[in-house]
């Protein structure tokens, strides 16, 4: 055998153990079986929806017809640079929504990006930052999702090239981008600024877009908020670090005005590149989280 | 030797043509890039005033909110004719999304219609009719801005 070609068996032995490899480390890993199920304070679980926005990505296409554009019944587009999704039906639908789904298959999408099947789903679905949620607090908002009234309204297939080998790919990612600690409350805080950096780095998902992320797609925690490239591309995302400091905002009461009103009250670049979603479910959470969030926000340097 | 002289000449002769065409460009009118952004500037440096009383910086004035808010209406309107076709880039950074281009008839509408609001705001009188009249204005500014700009930084 000449040394060509012994190098190129190796070159393909080598390929063949990297697919394999890849594959048995793109497996998603089993997720949560069971879990402990109480009532579930529903008043809690709508101030998560609110604070997660889940409507903003969850929401019906424009006009779509026997929908209600308050119910996250799904289907409106979603673009990111992978393709498009169409954020399914979170309404309790038995056939179309998620009124079928033990607690421990909403428990596995939200925290592990894992679906009841057990394929992974996109980081679009920002569990990348769900996943520092309280058991507690997703039963809750569980609850509140089975609270709503069911819509019909099949999901359509995202529209992203190779779909399934895709899916599989992501768990590669996963293995890289879900191995940061998140959120660990800091004891020698306040209560308020604890609660607000609760809501910021778990179901806020503020981190999504205001966090760089490495060539990867990974976010860096220690720029943490620093601002960063528009995930779909739409020109530059504000940093959030100094909003008081710098005088954007004249003290930590009037961040909180701004959070919950947003330019509807003459604040500016509360709107564009999908900030105008969030700023609107910010306005419907309690004044308090409000407030606990701007308390947090300003504290960031 | 000849030839570099040439091309010389070629280059002063174009350069000087440039520099005619850049005048009479200038002389058709500014650039609307330029044109709008100020426009949108002094649209938001009116809203922030009346915002004050919304705020609760500043006690309600209905001289005030009709003064400004026939600001925003006129210089919202005056953008209607600051968007042309080909106008994506100017001498200042544009934060238009190509919606606006692509979508003139839609970014007109919003104009109007936040302007129509602005107009309702001037002819308020009392405090109670203020506060949902002023949000209509600023959700027709949040509304256009979600789809019709990017972002800053
Ligand atoms: C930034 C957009 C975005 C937000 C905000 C968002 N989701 Fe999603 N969600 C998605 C996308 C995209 C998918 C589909 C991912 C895929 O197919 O891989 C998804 C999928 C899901 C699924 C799986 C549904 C199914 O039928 O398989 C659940 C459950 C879910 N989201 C719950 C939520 C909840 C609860 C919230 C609010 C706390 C929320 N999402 C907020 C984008 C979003
Ligand atoms: C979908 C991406 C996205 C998410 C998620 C997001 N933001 Fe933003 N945010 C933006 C963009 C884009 C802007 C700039 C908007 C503009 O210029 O009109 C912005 C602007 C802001 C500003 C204004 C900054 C300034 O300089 O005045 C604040 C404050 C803010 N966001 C807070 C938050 C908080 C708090 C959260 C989480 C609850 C959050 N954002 C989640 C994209 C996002
Ligand atoms: C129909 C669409 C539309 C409406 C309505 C609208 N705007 Fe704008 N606005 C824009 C666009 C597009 C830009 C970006 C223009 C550019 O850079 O080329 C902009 C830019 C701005 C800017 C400049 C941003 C910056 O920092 O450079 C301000 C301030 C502003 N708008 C305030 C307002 C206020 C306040 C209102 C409501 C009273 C309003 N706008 C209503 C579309 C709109």
């Amino acid at each position: 055998m000449s040394i060509g070609k012994a190098a190129a068996a190796t070159g393909g032995l080598l390929l063949a153990a990297g697919v394999v490899a890849a594959w048995i480390l793109s497996a998603p890993s089993p997720g949560v079986t069971a879990v402990p199920e109480g009532k579930a304070d529903l008043a809690n679980g709508e101030t998560l929806y609110h604070a997660g926005s889940c409507l903003a990505c969850h929401r019906p296409a424009d006009g779509a017809a026997m929908t209600e554009p308050a119910l996250p019944s799904g289907g409106a587009p979603f673009k990111t640079p992978v393709g498009t999704f169409f954020p399914q039906n979170l309404t309790p639908d038995p056939e179309t929504g998620i009124g079928r789904w033990s607690a421990a298959d909403f428990v596995n999408a939200m925290t592990r990006g894992l679906s009841p099947a057990g394929t992974h789903y996109f980081p679009a679905f920002p569990y990348t930052s769900y996943r520092f949620v309280r058991t507690e607090d997703l039963l809750d908002l569980r609850g509140y999702l089975r609270s709503l009234p069911p819509v019909r309204s099949a999901a359509r297939k995202a529209d992203v090239p190779l779909l399934g080998i895709a899916r599989r790919g992501v768990g590669l990612w996963k293995r890289l981008a879900l191995r940061e600690g998140g959120f660990r409350p800091d004891p020698a805080r306040g209560p308020a600024w604890n609660r607000g950096a609760y809501l910021v780095n778990g179901p806020g998902h503020c981190a999504e877009c205001h966090t760089p992320r490495n060539l990867l797609m990974v976010m860096q925690p220690a720029r943490g908020f620093a601002g960063a490239k528009h995930p779909a591309g739409e020109g530059q995302v504000p940093s959030l670090r100094g909003l008081v400091a710098r005088g954007k905002y004249k003290d930590v009461a009037d961040l909180a005005l701004a959070l919950q009103n947003g330019e509807t009250f003459g604040y500016e670049h509360l709107s564009s590149g999908g900030m105008a979603a969030i700023q609107t479910n910010l306005g419907l959470l309690p004044e308090s989280d409000a407030g606990a969030i701007a308390e947090y926000l300003a504290s960031l340097q | 030797m000849k030839k570099s002289k040439g091309t010389i000449l070629a280059a002063a002769i174009s350069a000087i043509a440039l520099g005619v065409a850049g005048a009479v460009s200038a002389a058709a009118g500014p650039d609307p890039v330029k044109a709008r952004n100020d426009a949108m500037e002094d649209v938001g440096r009116a809203f922030k005033k009346i915002a004050a009383i919304a705020k609760k910086q500043a006690k309600f004035d209905a001289a005030v909110v009709k003064t400004n808010s026939e600001i925003v209406a006129a210089k919202l309107t005056a953008c209607l004719t600051l968007f042309p076709p080909g106008s994506e880039t100017g001498s200042v950074k544009s934060l238009a999304k190509p919606e606006c281009f692509s979508d003139a008839a839609g970014l007109a509408a919003g104009l109007k219609a936040s302007a129509a609001a602005a107009e309702g705001l001037s002819k308020v009188t009392d405090e109670a009719a203020f506060l949902p009249a002023f949000k209509a204005a600023g959700d027709s500014c949040k509304g256009c801005h979600d789809k019709y700009r990017v972002p800053k930084k």
